[in-house]
């Protein structure tokens, strides 16, 4: 057993509330929240986003006091705030900090646009999961990422969910388990750090793709073809970006992508269902409270995917439809008379 | 009457630094192997007690495992340096492991007689292991080599400028003139007197042993304590120097657990103590002539156990270990040509090469260092920046700092909520980064010389007006492969474009030629590319074509600037 004390959550979006709630059953939790109404919204009504906060939760803003007072840290905020709030807690943070991460996009910081096609080194330069950030912020090297099919509203209610611990350290694992003890709660555990964090990004587009088939009705048998071939898509393209595949066969991967592409608990789902009834992006985007991470995800997996001349049409029509004004029905089209090739590829 | 020690320092021109420590009794290796006896008790005791604490039900079945092991290399390998005594030994141990069983069957406790047994192991390898310094013979090496060194030397500068012998009549060039040491040389004498140096050169010759020991005395640090391969002690005049210049054996062969944590229990009592190593992380010569892509993670691994141990002991200011890594930058490589070859039968048919290498021999050496010192050619010993054992920057207090310039404790590393904390996986785990740490260093502690980069130009050029793959490309004939001068200039100047923009974002290092002119590059690299090797690598033919005798051999030339992306420069 690890001497945890406190333990804190960064991030207070649906997620990051669940998990801190979560957490409340075994420690004390600080959660940070960054912008002061959602602060003070919370600190008066103890409730936000559909979640009632539980009594071992304290509600902050003061990043030095949550680094002094809790040595694991789980940071859940959206990829685009992620490095941000790195570099604002990273003067606290020490090399015994544990960092577990649960956010499920990329960072691409350095990237305009597109990898630029003279460059020398490969995009991993460019684009970077969230372990990435932590090690290029802070001094913290014993990091790991929760991932899996953990629909907030779901495990808010009560019900049964798992989840996977991805780290290279067996510490960090032990850490999360102590920490997220529950009896609803089902942790596994990964040593394929980069491979779990590519996952559950890589699913989101997915989840996106689901939600256009969803509004245009067109049967399980199309949303099955969907999701196969978007799989197979989603680990060439990890493949690329140096990840194994263990962390794409498991909970991570194909865990979440039957999670979010069944139903529209998913803001990825939803956003490709609104899509698919004829919305146009920019309108969609004003209206959400919280980041859609696929659809970013799907501007960066193009990229690569013609960088390295990768045959991801999924990911193409996708590119097309949010960012080219495609309409949904040309691009199933082109999906459906694109060239016959092997089913299983990527073995 | 005269102190001949005192004579033999008074001479010493090759020493750039004074010495950090000038008491030679005070050095680190000096003290540690006064107490070599001792040493060799404390490995006894840390390895026995390593094996009593993790596999105590488990010693009969170590003890013949390694018997096993011992006796098929004694049949299959045997060499001229093994003791007189071995076969006997290892009949010994078996006839007393075959007393143990018989006495287990009845019943009677054979832990004392297992323990002994094991014990008598350790020790023959610990004696074994164990270097022994001498400092007379430290001043002698010191003295002597670099003298005959700097006499073939001057005496091949006068004789190639014959026409100008008066120019180089009345001078002495030293192999300062020779062999020229870059990087934060203050920092490292600095840090050595705040804690153990871990000094991890990339291995491309035969030469680099001597080569290094030869620059650290240069700067001005005590000897270095390094493991040589026991096939090396297997020629006499070898074995006679290494020995007493803080060499300790590592046989190869062994492969047995006892072996093995002996080895380790030594090394690390040595970094412990605070005796400044060498050692060579990839294991052997680079095959493929390309810096280093995997390394063997044993010492570093023990480094990270004694961090971690001096850590429990001290955690508010533990001794430190710091860790330099450093490239040797040579313009030809003596057995290039044997041993690109190793690399193509490796990688062509997945068989594997055997360790025994010709090119081992004292007479092979010998003629490389001749070689080297009589031609022109010269070489770059290239320091990295210090770092502690997390790869962090430190300073001349030895104090270790993150990216935002904040001083690091390094007992965080170890534990959590301040409670220290023993965890094998994960100093294996920080033993994987700081080896990914150090290849990413090479990198860009690599010096690129002009013969480096025509070799890589004018490979990849062939590589593109062929189109094949390697091994297709390496058959075709010689006579067939010529690039047109014009051609290859051109080339050259996007690459060199391409590598001044990488030393100004500080990848990699250049040396004076890159420089200067385009043409003067050229013929610099042209003249220093393979310069002792049988065939040409590279060579302007009578039409002024560039054309090759050897095309496995500039491949492996070529391969000095694997690493960089380079290649895509030639992709359009």
């Amino acid at each position: 057993m690890y001497a945890i004390e406190k333990v804190g959550v960064l991030g207070s979006g649906s997620f990051g509330i669940c998990l801190a709630n979560l957490i409340s059953e075994n420690y004390e939790v600080m959660l940070y929240a960054r912008r002061q109404e959602v602060l003070n919204t919370i600190t008066v009504s103890r409730e936000y986003a559909g979640q009632r906060l539980s009594d071992k939760v304290y509600v902050t803003n003061d990043l030095k006091l949550i680094a002094d007072s809790c040595k694991l840290i789980f940071p859940v905020v959206s990829s685009s705030g992620f490095r941000d709030v790195m570099q604002k807690i990273s003067p606290y943070l020490t090399p015994g900090h544990v960092l577990i991460h649960g956010t499920k996009g990329l960072d691409v910081t350095l990237l305009n646009d597109e990898i630029p096609e003279d460059d020398f080194s490969e995009s991993r330069k460019y684009i970077f999961t969230m372990s990435d950030v932590i090690l290029q912020e802070t001094s913290v090297k014993r990091m790991g990422v929760i991932s899996g099919p953990n629909l907030a509203a779901e495990i808010a209610q009560g019900l049964p969910a798992a989840t996977v611990v991805a780290s290279k350290y067996d510490d960090v694992i032990e850490l999360a388990i102590q920490a997220l003890k529950s009896p609803r709660f089902k942790i596994y555990t990964s040593k394929d750090l980069v491979g779990t964090e590519l996952a559950g990004v890589l699913k989101n587009p997915i989840a996106i793709a689901s939600g256009i088939h969803a509004a245009m009705d067109l049967g399980h048998n199309a949303r099955a073809f969907l999701i196969t071939r978007g799989f197979s898509e989603m680990i060439k393209i990890g493949k690329v970006l140096k990840s194994d595949m263990t962390g794409f066969l498991g909970l991570a991967g194909i865990g979440d992508l039957i999670a979010t592409c069944s139903g529209n608990l998913s803001r990825n789902f939803s956003v490709g269902y609104r899509i698919g009834k004829g919305e146009k992006l920019k309108d969609i985007l004003s209206s959400l409270q919280e980041t859609a991470e696929g659809i970013n995800t799907v501007k960066i997996a193009y990229s690569v995917s013609k960088y390295y001349k990768l045959r991801t049409p999924l990911f193409d029509a996708l590119y097309e439809v949010l960012f080219q004004e495609a309409s949904p029905y040309e691009a199933l089209k082109e999906l459906l008379n694109s060239p016959t090739v092997k089913d299983v590829d990527f073995i | 009457m005269v102190d001949i020690n005192l004579f033999l320092r008074k001479r010493d021109i090759h020493q750039l630094y004074k010495y950090v420590v000038d008491d030679e009794e005070k050095w680190p290796i000096f003290r540690y192997n006064k107490k070599r006896n001792q040493v060799i008790q404390l490995v006894k005791k840390y390895t026995l007690k390593h094996f009593v604490e993790n596999s105590s039900d488990n010693i009969h079945e170590l003890i013949a495992e390694c018997l096993y092991l011992e006796q098929i290399r004694i049949k299959e390998q045997p060499w001229r340096v093994d003791p007189s005594d071995e076969q006997e030994f290892w009949k010994d141990v078996k006839y007393k492991l075959k007393e143990i069983k018989n006495k287990s069957v009845l019943g009677e406790s054979t832990k004392r007689l297992e323990e002994e047994l094991l014990m008598k192991i350790i020790d023959r390898y610990a004696q074994e292991i164990a270097g022994n310094f001498k400092i007379s013979t430290y001043r002698i090496a010191t003295i002597l080599v670099p003298f005959i060194l700097s006499k073939i030397f001057n005496a091949s500068i006068r004789i190639k400028n014959r026409k100008e012998y008066h120019l180089h009549k009345n001078k002495s060039y030293s192999l300062n003139d020779k062999v020229k040491v870059i990087g934060n040389i203050e920092l490292i004498r600095k840090l050595s007197t705040k804690g153990t140096i871990l000094l991890l050169p990339t291995h491309f010759s035969n030469l680099d042993s001597i080569v290094m020991g030869w620059t650290i005395r240069t700067i001005g640090l005590s000897p270095f304590m390094y493991g040589a391969g026991l096939n090396l002690f297997n020629m006499y005049l070898f074995a006679y120097f290494m020995g007493r210049l803080g060499a300790y054996k590592v046989d190869r062969r062994k492969k047995n657990q006892i072996y093995l944590e002996a080895l380790k229990t030594y090394t690390k009592i040595s970094i412990d103590y605070g005796v400044h190593q060498l050692f060579f992380p990839g294991g052997t010569r680079s095959r493929s002539g390309s810096i280093e892509k995997k390394l063997k993670l044993g010492l570093l691994s023990t480094a990270i156990d004694v961090q971690c141990e001096n850590c429990r002991k001290n955690p508010e200011n533990p001794r430190k270990i710091f860790v330099v890594p450093a490239v040797i930058n040579y313009h030809f490589v003596l057995d290039a040509a044997s041993l690109i070859h190793q690399e193509l039968k490796n990688i062509g048919k997945e068989k594997y090469v055997t360790i025994k290498d010709k090119s081992g021999s004292t007479w092979n050496i010998l003629k490389t260092i001749v070689k080297f010192f009589s031609t022109s050619s010269d070489m770059i010993i290239s320091y990295g920046e210090p770092m502690d054992v997390f790869g962090n920057r430190v300073d001349e207090n030895g104090v270790s700092y993150d990216k935002h310039n904040r001083p690091i404790k390094l007992f965080d590393y170890f534990s959590f909520n301040n409670q220290f904390l023993w965890d094998e996986q994960r100093n294996s785990q920080y033993t994987i980064e700081l080896g990914e740490r150090i290849l990413k260093e090479f990198l860009r502690t690599n010096v690129v010389m002009s013969s480096h980069l025509v070799a890589f130009t004018a490979f990849e050029m062939i590589k593109k007006q062929f189109k094949l793959p390697l091994f297709d490309l390496l058959s075709v004939p010689t006579e067939e492969i010529s690039l047109e001068r014009e051609d290859f200039e051109l080339a050259v100047e996007k690459m060199k474009t391409k590598i001044l923009e990488l030393y100004n974002k500080s990848e990699l290092k250049i040396s004076e030629e890159l420089k200067g002119s385009l043409n003067d590059l050229i013929t610099h690299g042209l003249n220093n590319l393979g310069l002792y090797n049988e065939k040409k690598p590279l060579m302007i033919n009578k039409e002024g074509k560039l054309v090759t005798h050897d095309l496995a051999l500039l491949y492996y030339y070529h391969n000095r600037l694997d690493g960089y992306g380079l290649e895509k420069l030639f992709d359009v």
